[in-house]
């Protein structure tokens, strides 16, 4: 069977962090999130893709060219203006040429809901619930069928939300064909449905877990779910004197030095220089090529690829892009000394831990504090001992 | 444009043909195999007709917008073109030059001729060696060779599942796909699908199917790197404006000030800082803006400046040296091309100076200064003769070592200024008048170059531009009440001669129009007409006088009802020689 | 549902302001107010936006044609009067609709309550009705409406923003929207009177300052550019692209910086002041309760207050300026109000000025050691 993956948008929510990469090539567990769920439907015995891309269409053929490495065989449809979903159902036309699944690229989701949605009759939509259904399309179902859908309801009829995982006939072309622009100025994919709905065709298909990235912050929890399932997995040297609690995998050819203590769950990608004496803490990724030295410690965050916390650092709660580089003594908040939420350019985290969303390429000088919820451009350059806070926009330079 | 893959070919080259429209629209066509060699072609705009060409089925298919060169423009004369049995279908760009000695051998040969055009020839040409080597590729090898001048040909034929492209100094790109591929004259039809482009280099055939490209120079198989190409497509939306002309008018402030903003000490190549002397090739409207450049760098820096129109750059056989600038909006000027290559071939260092990145003219080039005028759409160039003189002018401060920083960078408020300027007396002068001289001395000769050239292209009002002192070699002999004469003088040297030029122009009956300074007394006593253009520094009075003129032009030909976007019998950028 | 967006008229009274753009295209907070018109619909989801133009008009219509969603562009040629710039629009409306003013800023709570009626008016309380069309009102409906009263019966007013039905056309009479409506109310229809939360308009260019400062409230927090570590900001500050902030300046927000500005070193930009492009502020100015435009230029040791400044002004070292008030006339008006400087278009001054209480005209040039104070200077003159 073949399977649809909207991989399309940029994602501007998760800016600065999409500057390089659309938003489904964000590593979750040292992993763009893409690749996880490429992961599960293969799982579910799914061979046969076709991405829709636009934004970062470079990125994704880069990282999975024809996905012979995963044993699955890739095509791509770009689509160059961002329209909405009904317009990327349209430029997949001609390219599907069955029943076929129908995934948004950025959730989370788990191989048997992608295999039990493949046996649902078709049309059939996945369904999940929150505890915030206003901020997605909120479904009533009724004996195993949809029989309403409202996008973004200021009073959800439900806790119940369309999960974005479809499973369709190849009519639903024609029925995406007749979609108008919607008042929010794209062509939906859900305004293809509606006609479904009322002839009582659509089925439910309630998914075991879901998870969506809607902000950079969602990433921590998304990125601590995934690691839950991993086994420990010591690729790398590991030296003497290194203290390791919980699961813990290390990539090939990194070296871990002696004084390091590492708990559980961490992955360290390939070609690291972690230690001596540095301290990461739990739900950590780091990713390859990443440089985390003498008494830097890290907690709960994600760490791209290529990015160097040398000496003296504490990261908590924090995002950093690819490449940048922390000058000695630089560190990031995490906590307000209100104990309120965590806000980042106004934006209620729902946290009350978070430190910092960091673009890439980012370069601070010695001694430069970074307040809670600073959000940093790509780019941006510090002079030693800054102090940091607020929104700075890329290149943004304190000098 | 040339689409093979898993869709229905004729939307998108439908699609695809709106987009290249700018390179012609007197006819159009597309070809398709279907049940058959599957035709339609009319003459006229594709903007303009309402064809979705969904009657046409098959999912292989060629299409084309042409511009006559050969046979008036009608359904006929239309591409594609086919052979006597409708087997093969082919279209073309550019020039076969020895077209009518193989004409005549074909219709001994027993052919039958169904239009005037040069192209017919290589469809009747490819029907008989395809009869002899029942293979497509090998036939267009077999007569590419045989075709002299220059050309970009797609050929498709009834039951190949195959698209033949073959390149000759003209440009030809390979949109590579998913299980499809694309084939066009630039990337603009094709970056909708992909963004993945081969460019075929001269005497290149390819064989396209829909999952592989094997592409031959000569008998010998070659490969061509694919290239990523970084445009993202603006939007080129008319928005409120009656005409394209007119919005990319109003763009040029931005232009201007996006332009010198874009460029930066570092970014000007090494050898372009110090030169020796510089030649200067380029075509029409940038070739004013090379005459520009010529006054302004001799003046300013005592550099010599050779400059020569493109097409005559090859009859000159003079020892070339230093560095030579090849100017083309499109980047796909033919002639602009051609001289590029001959300069390359005298060891000169060559610069590029167009507004489309990846265009041909940009990768001949040793180094290239890309303009940001944005996609420019009216035949008539404007913002991007605008930018072009952005990027000279900046050119000049940068070997004249920041001279002119302050006076660049603030260049966009007095196109803003002047835009503010009411033209109606001028133009009501002008909309009535059989003939118009536009003259002016020193760096503001060009620049009534300039203005009589916009005038022609879209009023069609017969204009000449002029040195004043010029005029009365000759051309005083046409003054009269119904040819107006447009001058432009502004204070400095040339500014006592001009006003006793003007003088004697008034004397022999012409209505005047001037463009001066604000608040110029004696000038303004003189003529019938006054604009006034603020004061600035000279460089900038030539921006503003061009803006004012282009104005003018505008104005008249709406005045006139003229189609100012899409002139008769021109097209946008000329890809043959 | 549909919107008409009228952004025709000059807005003779806004002068010298609008001699290159209409009321409409002003920048307040570093956008043309007629931007936050469309940001209010576009909240609203109302897409479909036709916006009337005539009074220089390609400024606006280049400035439209940027956006991201496209908006219907009708030309006003002769600008006659409200009712006759709808007129215009008339074949492109399809059902009901929604009329407002390009140039008032109104908040998309306000148009999300009246887009649901048929037939309604936005109304506010304004302290000077008399420039307005004054409403009287009954049981929430809309008796009557008496356009700019010499002496008001009330201090309710038309935002000049209506939810109408096609039908409205049929009472276009005259050129102007106060006649239809009344002929309108004449012939017995119901009119709905609506509250609108937040509405503000500009009557005279200082009131541009008061319009600044509501909608900074707004501003968004950002900071691009380049900013000494010995910069203290203070409050909202957003900072455009390739902006140099020098050492030892003080911003205290809300302010706005656009793109490719130098500021400082050692500058006070005070509270409230929205600063456009390619500004240059030389060093020890201090600048508050401001609206600079687009390439201007401030010399050092400057204290700018209470000032409007429109695009390409060349002030000299030493400028002072400073809040007033006199008796002013105003397009034929007496009045006496008090504000602070209000220059036009390239104005260039001396080092030295004092500028207090005035309108300077477009293309005005000042004599260093000049003082403006209490006067209003037309375009193209020159202070020796």
């Amino acid at each position: 069977m073949e399977c649809v993956v909207l991989a399309a948008g940029e994602g501007k929510r998760m800016r600065p962090l999409t500057a390089k990469r659309p938003k489904v090539m964000l590593p979750l567990a040292n992993r763009p999130m893409i690749e996880h769920l490429v992961l599960a439907a293969r799982d579910a015995a799914i061979n046969d893709f076709v991405f829709v891309v636009g934004y970062g269409e470079r990125e994704i053929r880069k990282h999975f060219e024809d996905g012979s490495q995963w044993g699955v065989h890739i095509r791509y449809a770009p689509q160059r203006h961002q329209h909405g979903t009904a317009d990327a159902v349209r430029s997949v036309r001609d390219l599907v040429t069955g029943p076929f699944l129908l995934l948004n690229g950025d959730m989370i989701i788990k191989s048997t809901d992608i295999a039990d949605l493949r046996k649902c009759h078709p049309p059939c939509m996945s369904t999940s619930t929150t505890n915030h259904p206003g901020d997605y399309g909120v479904v009533v179902v009724e004996n195993g069928l949809v029989t309403s859908l409202e996008e973004k309801s200021k009073y959800p009829k439900s806790n119940m939300i369309n999960a974005g995982a479809y499973h369709f006939d190849p009519d639903i072309f024609d029925a995406v064909d007749s979609v108008q622009t919607s008042s929010r100025g794209e062509l939906e994919l859900t305004d293809a449905l509606f006609e479904y709905i009322a002839e009582k065709k659509m089925k439910a298909h309630q998914l075991s877990y879901w998870m969506d990235v809607g902000n950079p912050w969602d990433m921590l929890d998304a990125n601590l779910t995934l690691m839950g399932n991993l086994q420990s997995d010591l690729k790398g040297t590991v030296e003497e004197g290194v203290s390791i609690h919980g699961t813990i995998i290390v990539g090939e050819g990194s070296l871990v030095k002696s004084g390091t203590c590492i708990e559980g769950p961490c992955i360290i990608g390939k070609n690291c220089r972690i230690g001596p004496h540095a301290y990461i803490r739990g739900a950590t990724s780091v990713g390859d090529d990443c440089h985390i030295g003498h008494c830097t410690e890290l907690k709960n965050s994600i760490i791209m690829a290529g990015t160097n916390i040398p000496h003296f650092n504490y990261i908590g709660d924090s995002i950093i892009g690819t490449g940048c580089n922390f000058g000695a003594g630089t560190k990031i908040a995490n906590l307000r000394h209100d104990h309120s939420n965590v806000r980042v350019c106004g934006k209620d985290t729902r946290r009350k831990k978070f430190g910092a969303v960091i673009g890439d390429g980012v370069q601070f000088g010695i001694n430069c504090s970074i307040n809670v919820g600073t959000l940093i451009g790509s780019n941006a350059q510090f002079a030693p001992n800054s102090y940091v806070a607020g929104c700075l926009g890329e290149n943004a330079i304190i000098r | 444009m040339g689409y093979i893959g898993r869709r229905e070919a004729a939307p998108i080259i439908v699609e695809g043909l709106k987009k290249l429209e700018y390179r012609g629209y007197d006819s159009f066509g597309i070809a398709t195999i279907g049940n058959g060699i599957e035709l339609d072609k009319h003459q006229g705009r594709i903007s303009d007709s309402s064809h979705s060409a969904g009657h046409l089925k098959g999912k292989i298919g060629i299409g084309h917008t042409r511009w006559a060169t050969h046979g008036v423009p009608n359904d006929i004369n239309a591409h594609p073109h086919t052979d006597c049995l409708n087997q093969i279908a082919i279209v073309h760009n550019g020039i076969i030059e020895n077209y009518a000695d193989l004409k005549r051998e074909l219709i001994l040969r027993g052919h039958t001729f169904r239009s005037e055009t040069d192209t017919e020839v290589a469809a009747h040409l490819i029907e008989e060696a395809y009869e002899s080597e029942k293979d497509l590729l090998s036939a267009v090898q077999n007569v590419v060779p045989k075709l002299k001048g220059s050309f970009a040909l797609l050929i498709i034929s009834k039951g190949v599942d195959q698209i033949i492209a073959a390149r000759y100094a003209s440009p030809l790109v390979l949109g590579v796909g998913d299980g499809e591929f694309f084939a066009a004259s630039d990337m603009t039809p094709i970056l909708d699908y992909t963004e993945r482009a081969i460019y075929l280099e001269d005497g290149d055939i390819a064989c396209i199917t829909p999952v592989t490209v094997e592409i031959f120079n000569g008998k010998n198989q070659v490969q061509r790197p694919v290239e990523l190409v970084d445009w993202s497509i603006e939007d080129t939306r008319k928005g409120g404006f009656a005409h394209y002309m007119l919005k990319e008018i109003y763009e040029q402030p931005q232009a201007f000030y996006n332009s010198v903003r874009a460029i930066t000490r570092e970014t000007i190549p090494a050898p372009i800082r110090n030169p020796e002397s510089v030649t200067v090739v380029a075509c029409g409207s940038s070739y004013h803006a090379g005459l520009i450049f010529k006054y302004l760098l001799e003046d300013s820096c005592a550099i010599p400046v050779r400059l020569d129109f493109a097409s005559e750059f090859k009859y000159f056989s003079p020892p070339i040296k230093g560095v030579v600038i090849g100017i083309s909006q499109s980047g796909e000027t033919a002639d602009t091309l051609s001289a590029l290559k001959q300069a390359k071939g005298h060891n000169c260092t060559t610069l590029a100076i167009v507004n489309v990145l990846g265009s041909t003219i940009s990768r001949i080039a040793d180094f290239t200064l890309f303009m940001r005028a944005g996609p420019e759409i009216s035949v008539a160039a404007t913002k991007s003769f605008i930018a072009q003189l952005a990027i000279l002018m900046q050119i000049i401060d940068f070997i004249g070592d920041g001279e002119y920083e302050e006076v660049l960078l603030s260049g966009h408020r007095a196109i803003e200024e002047v835009l503010l300027m009411d033209l109606s007396g001028a133009v009501e002068l002008c909309r009535n008048a059989n003939s118009i001289f536009f003259v002016g001395r020193g760096p503001f000769y060009p620049v009534s170059l300039e203005g009589s050239l916009k005038m022609k292209e879209i009023s069609y009002i017969h204009a000449e531009g002029y040195a004043a002192g010029e005029l009365k070699h000759g051309p005083f002999a046409l003054l009269s009440k119904e040819t107006p004469v447009v001058a432009i003088c502004m204070p400095g040297e040339t500014y006592g001669v001009m006003i006793s030029n003007i003088k004697e122009m008034k004397a022999r009956g012409a209505p005047v129009i001037a463009l001066g300074e604000q608040g110029d007394l004696e000038l303004s006593d003189v003529v019938d007409i006054f604009i006034p253009l603020p004061e600035t520094h000279p460089f900038i009075q030539v921006l503003t006088s061009v803006v004012v003129l282009q104005l003018l032009a505008y104005h008249t030909a709406v005045a006139l009802n003229r189609d100012v976007d899409k002139p008769k019998n021109l097209a946008k950028s000329v890809t043959v020689e | 549902m549909q919107a008409v967006i009228l952004a025709a008229g000059e807005g003779k009274r806004v002068r010298p302001l609008t001699r290159s753009r209409p009321k409409a295209m002003i920048p307040v907070a570093n956008r043309p107010i007629i931007e936050y018109v469309i940001e209010a619909l576009l909240k609203n989801g109302i897409r479909d936006i036709i916006v009337v133009v005539g009074y220089r008009k390609e400024q606006v219509t280049r400035f439209l044609n940027q956006l991201e969603l496209p908006v219907e562009v009708v030309i006003q040629n002769k600008q006659l009067g409200t009712a006759h710039a709808l007129k215009c629009a008339e074949s492109h409306i399809k059902g009901d609709f929604l009329l407002l003013p390009g140039d008032n800023y109104i908040d998309h709570h306000s148009i999300g309550r009246i887009k649901e009626i048929k037939n309604a008016m936005l109304v506010k309380e304004h302290p000077s009705p008399s420039n307005f069309g004054v409403v009287l009102l009954k049981d929430g409906f809309v008796t009557g409406i008496i356009e700019k009263p010499e002496h008001s019966p009330s201090f309710m007013v038309s935002t000049g923003i209506y939810s109408l039905t096609r039908d409205f056309f049929s009472y276009i009479r005259e050129n102007d929207i106060t006649d239809a409506v009344s002929s309108m109310l004449d012939s017995d229809e119901k009119l709905q009177a609506i509250m609108a939360d937040d509405w503000q308009d500009a009557i005279y260019p200082w009131d541009l300052l008061k319009m600044n400062k509501r909608l900074l409230k707004d501003l968004p927090e950002a900071r691009e550019g380049t900013t000494s570590r010995q910069t203290i900001t203070q409050g909202t500050v957003n900072i455009g692209k390739g902006t140099t902030i020098g050492p030892n300046t003080l911003i205290s927000g809300p302010v706005i910086i656009g793109n490719d500005c130098e500021i400082g070193p050692s500058c006070c930009i005070m509270p409230n002041t929205s600063i456009g492009s390619r500004v240059k502020i030389e060093p020890f100015t201090l600048i508050g309760n401001s609206l600079v435009m687009d390439d201007t230029s401030i010399g050092s040791h400057s204290r700018i207050i209470d000032t409007v400044t429109s695009e390409g002004c060349r002030l000299a070292d030493h400028t002072t300026m400073s809040a007033s008030s006199s008796l002013m006339n105003i397009e034929g008006e007496v009045i006496k109000p008090e504000f602070g400087v209000v220059l036009g278009d390239r104005v260039i001054s001396g080092p030295f000025t004092i500028f207090k209480n005035c309108i300077v005209g477009n293309n005005v040039t000042i004599e260093g050691g000049s003082r403006v104070i209490s006067r209003i200077l037309p375009d193209e003159s020159m202070v020796i």
